[in-house]
């Protein structure tokens, strides 16, 4: 009889991770494709847009948003990388800057959307419909991830994650960084491209 | 295994297939020699001669390809038979090799060059290269056929000169319909916002059935139009007649009919030149006595069925957009008389 | 030993009562909770194709008007294709994935009881609006602008948006299982290379759907956006585009019957060894051309559209691209061919169903590959022609692996034998039914009959054809139900099976039928793609009684990596569905209070679910 040996401590990535890994391509094809969707009904119109005699998206807030997001993603590296080290403190830290630097892309996107709405409407037109789905798609992605981030956190609080038992860090941050990632493509294809 | 159990052979005889497939070889050629027939496999023009062609030539490479499957297959289970042990051996390459690479490979690459060939001939030709455009908006459910050139309207057919390519150009006004004469060419689909086109040239004189071919609602199923081919003479004088608006009643009878007419709901939706119906909505009704057919194909144009769908015309074609008109006897003779001297 | 295997038995011993039933989270029991759902979803949709047979048996026909017959049409594609087909290919993936990698159960035990209630609840989601006469009524691919106001008014299509974006998420938790299963759970020494070919297929089914899945999704959320919401997407007047309904759509749709096919040949090679008593030829070819199947399938979907005026070019790209796509499915058939005439086959019903499943799908592969010539296809597609070929490869395809798998496994999932002739019978029937059925609509179609038309007038040269359809279907009806009868007979008067009644060459056929709740005592070890053939392979030493474990390995070569804890029964699952059945009940009544708060019960069932658990070392590091 053959004998196998489960190496201790176990190597190889976690399953939670995998899944989570499955679960960010399958949500960034939805992304991928509703943006091919927003470049398809731009090339499809014709004349010029914003159609309807609507501005360029003006850049000040998303830009701002943009480097909250790239910020948070270095901060929830520095919780996982403290998860990983047995590091409690830039653990707890990294997660609490990483949930504020989310709260205050979403504070800026509300009110983002409250100036915006004055002028377009997602019943406007597509490029409304568009404009809207798509970011309010990422950020009600950006809600759930703070809602993870805080549920980890609150673990966290509690001692659950020793260096050996993080994968609920580690799923965390993955997802963190899959909404970030999303962020830089809508960034660039709504409120850039029509610069270009 | 743990029981024996007899073998299977051959379902069939050898020659019934054979036989089956002879007849229903003769029937689909046999088609399309009537009205009503909307056979791919009866072509009558270039265009979709070019496609049966390549029908034809598929075939033939299926059943052969099919016939090489079935022997291997018939090869195969009738071979010994054994329960164990089973062989991990390997090997056996070859097969998949030849069969499923090399051959298709081949044939795929033939089947390819041939669609390359043949596409072109069934792609819409330059407007510039053909002698007429038509316009035919696809509405649910009834076809609102136009010539833009000559300021004519009618609905539910077209009629085009023998050996002219004839540039048709398609939309819809309202969903997904498609434009498919199967014995003149391929179809189109009328998508609402585009403009598609598709050219058809008859090679004979005839009368060719058409069918809307995208589900477009409840009445898809009978959203049918006639191509009418006729030589050019016949085509000028009938392109001619419904230049013309209609024609003014001639008799008191005739007089009442169109009173009747405009004064009741179809000038919402209905247009008869030369008169204040104006309604955009529904089929042009200016020249209807001259045409083959009612609603959309469903019905003969005859006094009787006319009669019967104005007065309930959800009966006819249930769910359609026509309301039932109600009409006193009187009225509706004169109404009749009237839309039938409409030609 | 003994008294490690007594501690596993305590261990994985499954509670009586109704609560720890319905809360189960054993693969096996899930899996035939999929199989016998998607079944009576199989029974629905075959009454609905009875109804539209019995209505075109004859012209001008009266037994379903329009409205009716539209709503009957439309359900019967979509039940076939998402309750019946998808999920019962995913019940016999559930069932024997873990059994056929030597693992004990999937990688994540609630999540799967999850994906099984939200298929359940997303199927009588999309039924409850047949049963109130407001089923979606537009055909399986609901093109824009008839799905959306004013052409759609009621909640029809809102059933078809709401439903498929709920069935979506059962979809997807189910690939995101298989993919993490396959890659991490099989056997020590089972590398990527040894494993099943019915794995191959799910792993790329499952892959396929993380890709396709999400297309469906955006179309039918931006569906549902526009329809209630008065965004625009699909209209011309709002600035949108119908036929971005139609490209998303078949993004989709084209990778889905490859979702559908894949695992219905997985069976099929599954079944060849075994009764031609010979490893299956080609191995490495029928692996990789299931995933460039797969992969293929992405780039194809434009042949759905090849009538709507695109350029020339796209059509040529995309007729080149159906071509080659034939390849793959070609090196499959042959090497199946290979194997059975290297082999020395023995004749018995699972058999006989892939020997019709390879007729059925060679003629429809091959009249498949006719339409890529796209000038046919002009003529023929949205005619009966297209409504023949695509039920020889999804019957032909898919149904009768399914019918050969349910033959083949059923020893092993129940413990009994099915009776032989009865199987035989029924195959004739079947047979001789479908190809009774279908085959005369290729020449209706060659005839000029579209299709999703409720009636057509006499005179048209279809008449016959027609009837032969309708005969057919009886004849069909009449070959399930004696696969009925024979599955019922069998339960209380079948032969005891024992573990191994095919003497097969994999996994699930060394532990018992129906195998214990831990499938195996011992984790086996294994050394070729025939573990129980090639005579090396085999129990190991390993027992794993302590908690609920099972091995997990590195996802290519299979070395030994950790041992993962497995949950235990749980009623998070269903309450995670039923909660989000919720926010459906709460967007298609018009209900915005229920909807929001069933959404913050999903939250809070969610958070619930994924707090950690005791155990603690169990968890490797990066």
């Amino acid at each position: 009889m053959t004998a196998v040996e489960i190496p201790v401590p176990p190597i190889g990535r976690p399953t939670g991770w995998w899944g989570m890994l499955v679960v960010v391509l399958t949500e960034a094809t939805l992304f991928a494709l509703l943006l091919a969707s927003y470049f398809y009904t731009r090339f499809r119109s014709p004349g010029a847009w914003p159609p309807d005699g609507q501005p360029d998206p003006r850049l000040l807030k998303p830009v701002i948003m943009t480097l909250l997001l790239m910020a948070s993603s270095v901060t929830v590296y520095m919780a996982e990388l403290g998860s990983r080290k047995g590091n409690l403190r830039r653990l707890h830290a990294g997660l609490a800057a990483t949930f504020v630097l989310g709260l205050s892309f979403l504070i800026l996107q509300g009110f983002e959307y409250h100036e915006k709405l004055a002028e377009l409407r997602p019943s406007t037109d597509a490029y409304g419909s568009l404009f809207y789905t798509i970011t309010g798609l990422h950020g009600s992605h950006v809600i759930v991830g703070l809602l993870i981030l805080a549920w980890t956190q609150f673990f966290a609080w509690r001692g659950a994650y020793a260096s050996e038992n993080h994968v609920a860090v580690q799923v965390s941050a993955l997802y963190w960084h899959f909404v970030h990632v999303v962020w830089l493509f809508v960034f660039f294809s709504l409120y850039l491209s029509p610069r270009l | 295994m743990r029981r024996r159990i007899s073998g299977f052979g051959p379902a069939l005889g050898r020659r019934t297939p054979l036989a089956t497939g002879a007849v229903l070889l003769l029937t689909l050629v046999a088609a399309g020699c009537g009205e009503n027939d909307q056979s791919t496999l009866a072509p009558k023009s270039s265009a979709s001669d070019q496609i049966a062609r390549l029908w034809w030539v598929m075939l033939v490479a299926s059943a052969v390809i099919f016939g090489v499957v079935l022997v291997l297959l018939f090869v195969a289970v009738l071979r010994r038979r054994g329960a164990e042990p089973a062989t991990t051996k390997g090997g056996g390459l070859w097969i998949p090799a030849i069969g499923g690479i090399a051959i298709p490979v081949v044939v795929l690459t033939a089947l390819f060059a041939l669609t390359l060939r043949t596409l072109p001939k069934t792609s819409p030709a330059a407007a510039s290269a053909t002698g007429l455009t038509i316009d035919v908006v696809g509405r649910q459910w009834f076809w609102d056929v136009s010539y833009p050139d000559k300021d004519v309207r009618t609905a539910n057919e077209l009629h085009i000169p023998v050996g002219v390519p004839v540039n048709v150009e398609v939309s819809s006004a309202d969903v997904v319909h498609s434009f498919w004469v199967p014995e003149l060419n391929r179809k189109i689909d009328m998508i609402p916002g585009q403009v598609n086109r598709v050219t058809l040239e008859a090679d004979r004189a005839g009368v060719y059935r058409g069918q809307c071919a995208e589900f477009c609602g409840l009445q898809h199923a009978h959203m049918a139009f006639y191509v009418v081919a006729e030589p050019r003479a016949a085509f000028d004088a009938w392109l001619a007649r419904e230049a013309k608006p209609a024609p003014a009643p001639a008799t008191p009878e005739l007089e009442r009919g169109q009173q009747v007419l405009l004064g009741s709901a179809c000038v919402y939706c209905h247009t008869i030149d030369g008169t204040n119906a104006s309604g955009k909505i529904g089929p042009d009704l200016t020249h209807l006595a001259s045409r083959r057919s009612l609603a959309a194909g469903l019905i003969p144009n005859s006094p009787g069925y006319l009669a019967g769908w104005i007065l309930d015309p959800q009966h006819v074609k249930p769910g359609n957009k026509m309301p039932a008109t109600d009409l006193s006897g009187t009225d509706l003779q004169a109404l009749l008389a009237y839309l039938e001297s409409l030609k | 030993m003994a008294t490690d295997v007594q501690r596993l038995e305590r261990s994985w011993a499954e509670p009586a009562g109704l609560l720890a039933w319905i809360g189960t989270v054993d693969h096996k029991r899930i899996g035939t909770r999929y199989l016998v759902t998607a079944a009576v979803f199989f029974a629905a949709a075959g009454v609905e194709a009875s109804l539209m047979r019995a209505q075109l048996a004859r012209p001008d026909e009266h037994l379903l008007g329009p409205e009716r017959y539209d709503q009957v049409f439309s359900m019967h594609g979509l039940t076939m294709i998402f309750l019946f087909v998808t999920p019962m290919l995913s019940g016999f993936g559930n069932y024997l994935v873990p059994l056929m990698i030597g693992a004990r159960d999937m990688a994540f035990p609630r999540l799967n009881a999850f994906g099984y209630w939200v298929f359940l609840a997303a199927g009588l989601f999309m039924y409850s609006g047949l049963v109130l006469g407001k089923a979606p009524d537009n055909g399986w691919f609901n093109y824009a602008p008839l799905s959306i106001q004013p052409y759609s008014d009621g909640p029809n299509i809102d059933f078809y948006a709401i439903g498929l974006l709920f069935l979506g998420i059962s979809t997807t938790v189910g690939a995101v299982n298989f993919i993490v299963t396959i890659l991490k759970l099989r056997a020590p020494g089972m590398s990527i290379n040894r494993m099943p070919i019915f794995c191959w297929a799910i792993l790329a089914t499952s892959i396929s759907i993380v890709f396709a899945i999400p297309s469906l999704s955006v179309a039918a959320g931006m569906l549902e956006l526009q329809r209630s919401w008065g965004f625009h997407f699909f209209d011309t007047a709002g600035g949108g585009d119908p036929l971005l309904w139609q490209h998303l759509f078949w993004i989709f749709g084209h990778p889905d019957v490859y979702i559908i096919f894949l695992p219905a040949v997985g069976i099929v090679s599954s079944i060849v060894p075994v009764f031609s008593r010979r490893s299956l030829v080609a191995y490495d070819w029928v692996a990789l051309a299931t995933m460039a199947t797969a992969l293929l399938g992405f780039g194809v979907w434009v042949h759905h559209m090849f009538a709507v005026g695109l350029p020339q070019v796209s059509l040529a790209f995309f007729a080149a691209a159906s071509t080659i796509i034939a390849i793959p499915s070609g090196i499959q058939v042959f090497a199946w061919l290979a194997t059975m005439l290297k082999g020395r086959p023995v004749i018995r019903t699972p058999f006989l169903y892939v020997l019709g499943f390879l007729v059925s799908f060679v003629i429809g592969g091959l009249s498949g590959v006719m339409f890529a010539a796209v000038p046919f296809d002009q003529q023929v597609t949205d005619s009966y022609f297209v409504v023949a070929h695509f039920h020889y490869v999804l019957f032909g395809g898919a149904v009768f692996p399914i019918f050969a798998g349910i033959h083949y496994w059923y020893p092993k999932i129940t413990g009994r034998m099915l009776d032989e002739r009865l199987g035989q019978a029924s195959f004739w029937l079947v047979f001789v039914g479908f190809n009774l059925t279908f085959f005369p609509m290729h020449i209706a179609g060659l005839l000029g009959m579209p299709r999703r038309v409720y009636t057509y007038p006499a005179g048209m040269g279809w008449d016959v054809y027609n009837l032969l359809s309708s005969i057919g279907a009886v004849v069909l009806v009449v070959g399930i139900l004696v696969i009925l009868a024979n599955l019922v007979q069998a339960r209380f008067l079948g032969e005891a099976a024992g573990p191994d009644p095919w003497l097969a060459n994999t996994l699930e056929w060394t532990t018992s039928s129906p195998p214990p709740p831990y499938n195996f005592a011992r984790i086996p070890v294994v050394r070729s793609a025939d573990p129980a053939w090639d005579g090396v392979s085999g129990p190991s030493d390993l027992v794993l009684p302590e908690g609920h474990q099972t091995p997990a390995t590195m996802p290519l070569e299979g070395d030994p990596a950790a041992a993962l804890e497995m949950p235990s029964e749980s009623l998070v699952p269903l309450a995670a569905a039923v909660a989000i059945a919720l926010i459906c009940v709460g967007l298609i009544g018009d209900l915005d209070w229920l909807a929001v708060a069933a959404g913050v019960a999903t939250a809070v069932v969610l958070a619930f679910w994924h707090s950690p658990r005791e155990a603690g070392p169990l968890e490797p590091a990066p």
